[in-house]
Parts: C-alpha cells; sequence; structure tokens
C-alpha cells in the first residue's frame, strides 16, 4: 500500500520536476522590436570591445564579414577594437528582423567608424556585415573623430513619424532608389530631393558645405558648396558608372527610414566632365584609377523625398563581390 | 607536273610566311621557352595599352585577376592603361609554362607600377595574374633605377645551379624567418638587400639582422605561400605571398634597444599581397625584390581553391 502511495505520488513529483524547469520558449518566439533589435547591437559592440563572441546568441550558420571579406566571428576588428565611441545611431527593421547601425569605436586607441548590419532569426544572430572605416585606411574623410564632434545624429533620423504620415516600405525604398538613378544619370531630379537635403559621408557634410575644400585642387570651383540635386546636375559624379548591387536592407517604417549596402562602380576612365554653368571638371585621382566603393547608406525619407543621407564607405579592389550577394555585380 | 610543283613549293613558301608573320610562333609546336615567353608578356602588354583583348590568344576559361579580384579581359587596368613605362624585369619558366614581369606603365597619364604573371598552355595564355600598383613614387623610384639589378638576369653557370625544389626551399625560409623573428632561420647572402615597391628596405643592419629585431613581429602569417615561376638559369623564384596582419600586436621588444611601437598603419587588420622575386646564389638569398598592395583582411588569393 505504502508502495502504491508512492507510485501515485510519483507522477506529482514528475509534475514538480517539469514545473521547476526553466519555461520552454513559445514554439514562435514575438516580433523582435525596435528595443530587442538595438540590445542586439549593443550586445554585439560590448562583445566585440571584450574579444569575447562566444556569449553572443548566434544562429548554427552566422555569417560575418568586414569590408566585403568573410571571416570567422572573432577575427578582423574583432582583435583589434578597444574601446566603445561615443557616436550611435540605429536603424530597426522589425518586420524583416535586421538592424542598422553607424557608430564610432576605438581600434588599438585609434577612434574608427563603424557600420553594422545584424540579421535577428528566431533571436539569433544569423548575419553580421561591417563596414570598418579607419584612419589608416583609403577613403578616409575624417571619420570617426567627426562624427563624434558632431555630438549626436541628426534628429530628423530619430523621430518617430505620425502613422498618417508614413510611405509604406515599398514606397521608401523606391524614394532611395531615385537618389541612385538620379547620380548615374547625372540628374538631380531625378532624385527627388526636399529642398533642405544634406549629405554626410564618412563624418564630412559633402553638400552645401563651401568651407569643404573641392576634392581636386586643379578646378577653381566647388560643387560641395552645391545643394543635394544641384551637385548631381552638374555631373561631378559621372565617374560613378554604376551602383550595383542595391541591396535595400532595413526599413525602419516608423522613422521612415532606408538603410543598405551599395556598391559603386568607378571604371576609372572618364577623366573630365563639362559641368552645365560651371565649366570644365577635372575628375580627382581617386576616381580615375578603377575602384569599387561599398557605401552603407541611411536614408531620411520626408514627404516622399530625400531629406537627409548619411554614409560610411570604404575603397575596394575594382570587381571586389559583395559576399551576401549571390549574383554578378555586372548588372544584367 | 610542273604546275604540282610549283603549287607544293607556293603553298609551302607561303605557309612558311604565314607562320613567321605570326607573332611569337603562335601554333608552333614544341616548348614555349624564355623568348617565347616574354613574347607572350610583350604581347599582353602592347593589348593592354591598345584596350584590346582581342588581340590576345587566350583559351576558353581564361582566368583574369588584378589585385586578387576575378575579373574579365577588358576590364579595369584595360580601361585606363595609356602607355608603358621604362623599366622592364621578365623571369620566365619553360617547363611551367609561366613567365613573370615587374614593370612601370601609365594610367590616365599617371606612373604606376605592374605586377603580371601568365601561364601559357599549348601557346595559349591561360592564367593572367596582376596588381597594379598605383603609386607613382614606386614607379619613379623603379626607372630611376634605369634598369633591374643584374644579379636577376644574369644567366648562371650550369654547374653552379640548384635544382627547383632547392631554390624553393631556400626561398621558403624567408617567409619562415619571418614569421619566427628569426634572420639565422634564412641562409641571407652576405650581400643580400630587399627592395619593396621600388624602395630600399633591408636597412643599415642588413637582411638578417633586421629580422632579428622582431619589428616585423606584426606579420602574424605569410600564407598562401604560392611559389609559381622558377627560372633555374637565371636561379630565381617567383610567386605571389600573402602577408596576413591582424594588427592586435602593438609593440615589440627590440633585443638590445627596448619598445618598439608599431607604427599606426600596422595595428589595423589588413592583408598585403606581396609579388616577390628571389635570387639564389650560392645557396643564400642574394637579392630580395618585390611589388605589393594592400587588401582589406582576410582578402583571398582567386588562384587558390576556397573551402565552401
Amino acid at each position: 500500500m505504502p508502495k502504491s502511495l508512492a507510485v501515485a505520488i510519483l507522477p506529482l513529483l514528475l509534475a514538480a520536476a517539469l514545473a521547476a524547469q526553466p519555461p520552454a520558449p513559445p514554439a514562435e518566439p514575438a516580433v523582435c522590436d525596435r528595443a530587442c533589435l538595438e540590445g542586439f547591437v549593443n550586445q554585439y559592440l560590448d562583445a566585440l570591445v571584450a574579444h569575447n563572441a562566444f556569449g553572443l546568441p548566434l544562429a548554427p550558420k552566422v555569417k560575418f564579414t568586414e569590408n566585403d571579406e568573410a571571416l570567422d566571428l572573432g577575427d578582423g576588428l574583432w582583435n583589434t577594437a578597444s574601446g566603445p565611441g561615443t557616436y550611435k545611431l540605429y536603424v530597426s527593421d522589425p518586420q524583416s528582423g535586421q538592424v542598422g547601425f553607424f557608430g564610432t569605436l576605438r581600434e588599438n586607441g585609434t577612434p574608427i567608424a563603424l557600420a553594422l548590419r545584424l540579421k535577428i532569426d528566431n533571436r539569433r544572430i544569423s548575419e553580421i556585415e561591417t563596414v570598418v572605416l579607419r584612419a589608416n585606411g583609403p577613403t578616409n574623410l575624417g571619420g570617426a573623430t567627426n562624427l563624434e564632434q558632431m555630438g549626436k545624429p541628426d534628429a530628423v533620423f530619430s523621430e518617430t513619424v505620425p502613422p498618417a504620415q508614413r510611405l509604406s516600405r515599398d514606397a521608401l525604398i523606391k524614394a532611395a532608389n531615385n537618389y541612385f538613378e538620379a547620380i548615374e544619370k547625372g540628374d538631380g531630379a531625378l532624385g527627388n530631393f526636399d529642398k533642405d537635403c544634406n549629405r554626410i559621408e564618412n563624418g564630412v557634410q559633402t553638400t552645401n558645405n563651401p568651407s569643404r575644400p573641392p576634392s581636386n585642387p586643379a578646378n577653381n570651383w566647388n560643387p560641395s558648396a552645391l545643394g543635394c540635386a544641384e551637385q548631381l546636375n552638374t555631373k561631378v559624379f559621372n565617374y560613378i558608372q554604376r551602383i550595383y548591387p542595391r541591396r535595400f536592407l532595413v526599413v525602419d517604417e516608423e522613422r521612415q527610414l532606408v538603410f543598405g549596402s551599395f556598391m559603386f562602380q568607378h571604371p576609372g576612365n572618364i577623366l573630365s566632365v563639362e559641368a552645365p554653368g560651371h565649366g570644365i571638371w577635372r575628375m580627382p585621382e581617386t576616381a580615375t584609377s578603377p575602384s569599387f566603393v561599398d557605401v552603407a547608406e541611411l536614408f531620411r525619407i520626408k514627404d516622399g523625398k530625400i531629406r537627409k543621407i548619411e554614409a560610411l564607405m570604404v575603397r575596394l579592389p575594382y570587381g571586389t563581390p559583395n559576399p551576401f550577394f549571390g549574383e554578378d555585380w555586372r548588372r544584367p | 607536273m610542273q604546275r604540282r610543283l610549283l603549287t607544293a613549293v607556293a603553298s609551302a613558301l607561303l605557309m612558311a610566311g604565314m607562320l613567321s608573320a605570326q607573332p611569337y610562333g603562335r601554333g608552333a609546336q614544341g616548348p614555349c621557352d624564355r623568348a617565347c615567353l616574354e613574347g607572350f608578356i610583350n604581347q599582353y602588354l602592347e593589348a593592354l595599352v591598345a584596350h584590346d583583348p582581342t588581340r590576345l590568344q587566350v583559351t576558353a576559361n581564361v582566368k583574369f585577376t588584378e589585385d586578387d579580384t576575378p575579373l574579365k579581359l577588358g576590364e579595369a587596368l584595360w580601361k585606363t592603361a595609356g602607355g608603358l613605362g621604362t623599366y622592364k624585369l621578365y623571369f620566365a619558366d619553360a617547363q611551367n609554362g609561366q613567365v613573370g614581369f615587374f614593370g612601370t606603365i601609365r594610367e590616365n597619364g599617371r606612373p604606376a607600377a605592374l605586377v603580371l604573371r601568365l601561364k601559357v598552355e599549348t601557346r595559349k595564355i591561360s592564367e593572367v595574374e596582376t596588381l597594379v600598383i598605383r603609386n607613382a613614387n614606386t614607379a619613379n623610384n623603379l626607372e630611376k633605377a634605369g634598369t633591374p639589378d643584374p644579379v636577376l638576369t644574369e644567366t648562371v653557370p650550369a654547374a653552379e645551379r640548384l635544382p627547383r625544389n632547392t631554390l624553393i626551399a631556400t626561398t621558403n625560409l624567408y617567409f619562415e624567418a619571418i614569421e619566427q623573428g628569426n634572420g639565422g632561420v634564412a641562409p641571407f647572402h652576405p650581400d643580400c638587400n630587399r627592395f619593396e615597391n621600388g624602395m630600399k628596405t633591408s636597412g643599415p643592419q642588413g637582411c638578417s639582422a633586421q629580422l632579428d629585431t622582431h619589428i616585423f613581429d606584426y606579420i602574424q602569417k605569410i600564407y598562401p605561400r604560392r611559389f609559381l615561376i622558377v627560372d633555374e638559369e637565371r636561379q630565381t623564384v617567383f610567386g605571389f605571398f600573402m602577408f596576413q596582419h591582424p594588427g592586435d600586436i602593438t609593440w615589440v621588444n627590440v633585443p638590445g634597444q627596448g619598445r618598439h611601437e608599431m607604427p599606426g598603419a600596422a595595428k589595423r587588420p589588413f592583408n598585403v599581397d606581396v609579388a616577390e622575386l628571389f635570387r639564389i646564389q650560392d645557396g643564400k638569398i642574394r637579392k630580395v625584390e618585390a611589388l605589393m598592395t594592400s587588401l582589406p583582411y582576410g582578402a583571398k588569393s582567386p588562384f587558390v581553391p576556397q573551402q565552401p
């Protein structure tokens, strides 16, 4: 009888044992919202500076790239990051489970800038794409130090747009894509720019900025003094012959932002252009040798127009393929 | 009868004429010797500055890279090369059907240096590997030197020659010496010197003692080491060698001198693809000449099969 009592109690003991276990995760975790996505970025940065990737929640097959080279997680900047920086700009897309980030760090004590994209699947990191702008690298226009001197990101990147004023995801991507069409065709009107549009590249304001010297001093006029649309009309960017692939990856609908990775292709064989109203523009040396520049670029779309652009970019050998893009970079 | 003879003679003469008019023995049989291999380099350079790759005899699957990026012939430097420079250094390996070249060119009017390796199979180019050093100082220094160091071009008497494998093994010790920070690992000739991107970099200490200082410890791995062209007559070895710099060695203790801070450029992750030519004399490294280009950390040679 005591034996059968024990048998009878057994299910209770089992139930108690089960109850003591941590709760099983739900079959389908809730959407990783903005706070969750930004949390992944912060967790990643903490691990990076600690040179310890082991605590990160990783998908079984995580893909990590730095400046378009596939690396093992723990290599590259993971060996050299020495401290956090002060500039932080987040872009969150709960629908696609992706988050973008522009920020600063220290690498062996030197300020550097980082563009980071994480893809989160079931609360685990499955893709890590980074562009690292180093003081000793090419295409450095001032980079990290300038970003930190700006203090914090432009408020237009972090304000919540009332739902009634929001464009759909597709419309946001289309508006951002117009920028690349405008560059390729040398026609500012195609970009549909807001009258207050400005562009920051590697920490430097490259529009409406007469104090920025011309990229080639052999010219006697300065495109940096012009606004977003007028600057493209001058055709000084005609050396950018193709922008492909155009990977629109993170769409922040609440903030009306689009973030992606865009490969600027420079064959290097356009040496000068006739700029309407300005005369001849002689291309700078960097534009007259073959190169690719991988541009991590963020767009704020306002009232359907491009209001602000911020970008971090690195120069790469001509023809460098993006490891996340499986197809030929020669656009069909 | 007479007419047939004439026809036969005429066609033989015509064929001979056609053959001799073809550049670089195209279609000829037998191994492609030094003159033949150097001819392929010259033909390539002429086509390059003419922006016309159709002039080349290439295999169906010819592979072309510039700065470790696979491209189609006609892209990149093929669009921007404006003319040839005056520095020319050839090295040939008839046994392997491969030929290499260090030289200068003009790109959109600016001096640049070019490394070129061709693989030739049945008189057709099957591989084209290039590095372009877009740095006017490098090209200018090479041209100021005038002609290459004669030790790189002199024919070594047959009795003094080392076999291929020994030449490669000797060269390999250079990379071992760098990785280990120990000049004693490699057999350096007392007259050894090293030129990199047109500058003498072996310093006042010389090739061996310089490595003992550990100032190159930031070069943590040299891999892959691709020994590609062995010029047995001239006792030279050429290849491409990927110098890997993780960037996390920020200082070293130089024996006898103390703490040496690495320069900023060494304190970040980057790779350098080094095209390097070695002259082996009396079993020792007599001369090193290299042209190199900086690449993102992790850059791989497209000629090395990758793990999926």
